[in-house]
Formats: C-alpha cells, sequence, structure tokens
C-alpha cells in the first residue's frame, strides 16, 4: 500500500493529517514520526511504497531541512513537503533550493488535498 | 483555580503558538529586508500563578519588559500579552531600521515596530484556532505597555495569585549575535472554554 509520511513533534497535527488523508486519500497508508531522529528509523522499512512525505521544520533535535539532507538520496525531494508556520525568506530559499515543496502552516482540507494532488502526479 | 491540562490539549497549545512565533519570525525577518534569519526554539509551556511569571520575566529581561496586549472576542474571550525583553527588542528594533532614524523617532518607532509583530504573533494564534474551530474570533486594538514586569501586570491584574498560562519560544539572531524571548500569556480562568474547544476538536479527528 502507498504510504504518506508525516514527521512533526505535534500530536495535533499528526491527527489532523491523517483525518485529512483518511478523508481524500484512503488508497493512502499514513506513518507518523515525531521527530527526524524516529523517521530516520522508520524510512528504510518504507522507502519502497513511500509517495509522499511531510516534514516539519521547527522540531526538537534535527530540523526538518537538516532531514532532508539526511534523507535526498534515497527519497526524490519532489515527493517531500516542507510544512511550516515559519515562512520567513530564507527558509523558503533553502527548501526550494532542495527542490522540495514548501507549504505554509496551519494546513486547510483543501490546500492539503491540492498539495497532494501534485506531488502524487510529479 | 488549579488547572491540570492533557497531553492533547499541552500539545494544540504548544502547536498553536508555534504557528504564531513562526509568522511572527517571517514579519521579524520581512521587517529587516531578510537580511537575517530568526531562529527559533520549541515552546515551553507553564502553567503558574502570576507572580511566578513575574519573577521569571524580572531575571530574564533585566526587570524590563515591553507587552502587547490584545482582547479577543467569540467562543472564548480573554487576553493574549506578547512579551519582549526591552533590550532585545530595542536591538531589534534597531538592526530593522535604517541608520539614519534620529535616536528621538527610535523610541516611537520601537513601539510600532514592537506592536506590529505582536499584533502579527496573536492574531496567528488566534487565527489558526479559528480556522480549526471554524468559529470566528475578533480582536480589539492592541496596546503597549514597557516598564518592570510588575509594573506592567499592576494595572489589569490585581490578583498576581491568578494562574496563567505561560509560553514562550527563544529567538536568535546569529548575524548579530542577539538572543532574545517571545512569550505569550492567557489568564487561566478565561480559557476553560477553549479548552473544551480543544477536546472537542480531538475528539472529532478521532472520530474519523
Amino acid at each position: 500500500m502507498s504510504i504518506l509520511l508525516i514527521v512533526d513533534d505535534s500530536k495535533t497535527i499528526q491527527k489532523q493529517i491523517t483525518h485529512f488523508t483518511a478523508q481524500h486519500f484512503p488508497e493512502l497508508k499514513v506513518v507518523t514520526a515525531s521527530s527526524a531522529e524516529e523517521a530516520l528509523t522508520l524510512i528504510p522499512g518504507i522507502i519502497k511504497d513511500l509517495r509522499v512525505a511531510i516534514f516539519d521544520f521547527n522540531m526538537d533535535g534535527m530540523t526538518g531541512l537538516e532531514l532532508i539532507e539526511k534523507v535526498k538520496d534515497i527519497i526524490p525531494t519532489n515527493k517531500i513537503i516542507l510544512c511550516t508556520a515559519n515562512i520567513q525568506e530564507a527558509i523558503k530559499a533553502k527548501a526550494h533550493g532542495h527542490g522540495v515543496n514548501f507549504k505554509e502552516k496551519p494546513l486547510t482540507m483543501d490546500n492539503f488535498k491540492e498539495t497532494i494532488n501534485i506531488v502524487l502526479k510529479k | 483555580m488549579s488547572l491540570q491540562l492533557t497531553d492533547d490539549q499541552l500539545d494544540l497549545l504548544k502547536e498553536v503558538f508555534n504557528l504564531g512565533v513562526g509568522r511572527a519570525a517571517a514579519s521579524l525577518s520581512k521587517l529587516a529586508n531578510n537580511k537575517y534569519e530568526v531562529v527559533l526554539s520549541l515552546p515551553k509551556l507553564q502553567i503558574l500563578p502570576l507572580r511566578d511569571m513575574v519573577s521569571i520575566l524580572e531575571t530574564e529581561s533585566n526587570n524590563n519588559i515591553t507587552c502587547v496586549s490584545q482582547n479577543y472576542t467569540g467562543p472564548f474571550n480573554g487576553t493574549a500579552h506578547m512579551i519582549y525583553s526591552h533590550a532585545a527588542s530595542l536591538r531589534l528594533v534597531t538592526m530593522m531600521l535604517d541608520s539614519n532614524v534620529p535616536s528621538e523617532r527610535l523610541s516611537e518607532l520601537e513601539s510600532d515596530a514592537l506592536m506590529e509583530i505582536g499584533n502579527v504573533l496573536i492574531n496567528a494564534c488566534l487565527g489558526a484556532l479559528s480556522r480549526m474551530f471554524k468559529a470566528e474570533i475578533e480582536t480589539e486594538l492592541p496596546q503597549i505597555l514597557s516598564g518592570t514586569p510588575e509594573n506592567v501586570f499592576k494595572k489589569g491584574h490585581p490578583n498576581f495569585d491568578l494562574p496563567v498560562t505561560f509560553i514562550r519560544s527563544e529567538f536568535q539572531i546569529k548575524e548579530e549575535n542577539l538572543k532574545g524571548y517571545i512569550s505569550l500569556f492567557l489568564e487561566t480562568d478565561k480559557i476553560q472554554k477553549l479548552l473544551e474547544m480543544i477536546d472537542q476538536y480531538n475528539q472529532e479527528l478521532m472520530g474519523m
């Protein structure tokens, strides 16, 4: 089954995205990680089914951008969405420099649906 | 009044503050023409008597703060306060402004810039709640006060035993070796309705 990975230290955001996914993309199974470090242990086991990965930026330990650095050779960066309320140009520029999608938090049901559809077509 | 928050309530309040601080950081950076990147720590949340919060602020701010307060009304009412240490905020504003600005205008512009950032932070937090709960939350115009933490809060809060929900993040501007705190506090006796809505929101997500 195709997998959507959420890496976010907020359980609220994990639940919200899980809810949005169940509503609009029931074909995707959601896998959650509460830190970049946890994601790094999960990714090898799910990599062949991974279709979309949503990374938070501001997390304890490694940031979402640091996680991108670690996984960019095994996950196509156009399948990654960096999702943050920290919409500083410097952070956007770094995200775009890696070729990842950048989305402002909070996601609404509509912009989640639109973004996931775009990423799934890439 | 004693208050114990559940893990879900804590998580949602911290996330909402994180959204607000993220927007405030972007505004700060934009005001400085994107010359600086503002690095933020994860938010810490405490429920404590106002007097203890005042003590923390006295120590951390060298007893001089600037506070932007804004009343909000809607399904839950209250006042959100964004607090800066005065020294950090003054340096921030100096960084943002043209060095040709006469010093007599600096304090006027400082108030204006801090009010704007406070307004962004508070409205981003409330906006996030409003979108989550699909409810309209209206805000009044922000007010700004500077001085010792005790003096700033004495007027609106005669009872220093009042429990408050105190959330803060550290911000850092590496290029300028500048550190400070952005804090928000909510009067705990007024957040019961907010907590009920958080519980309802979480139940809706779980009951999908």
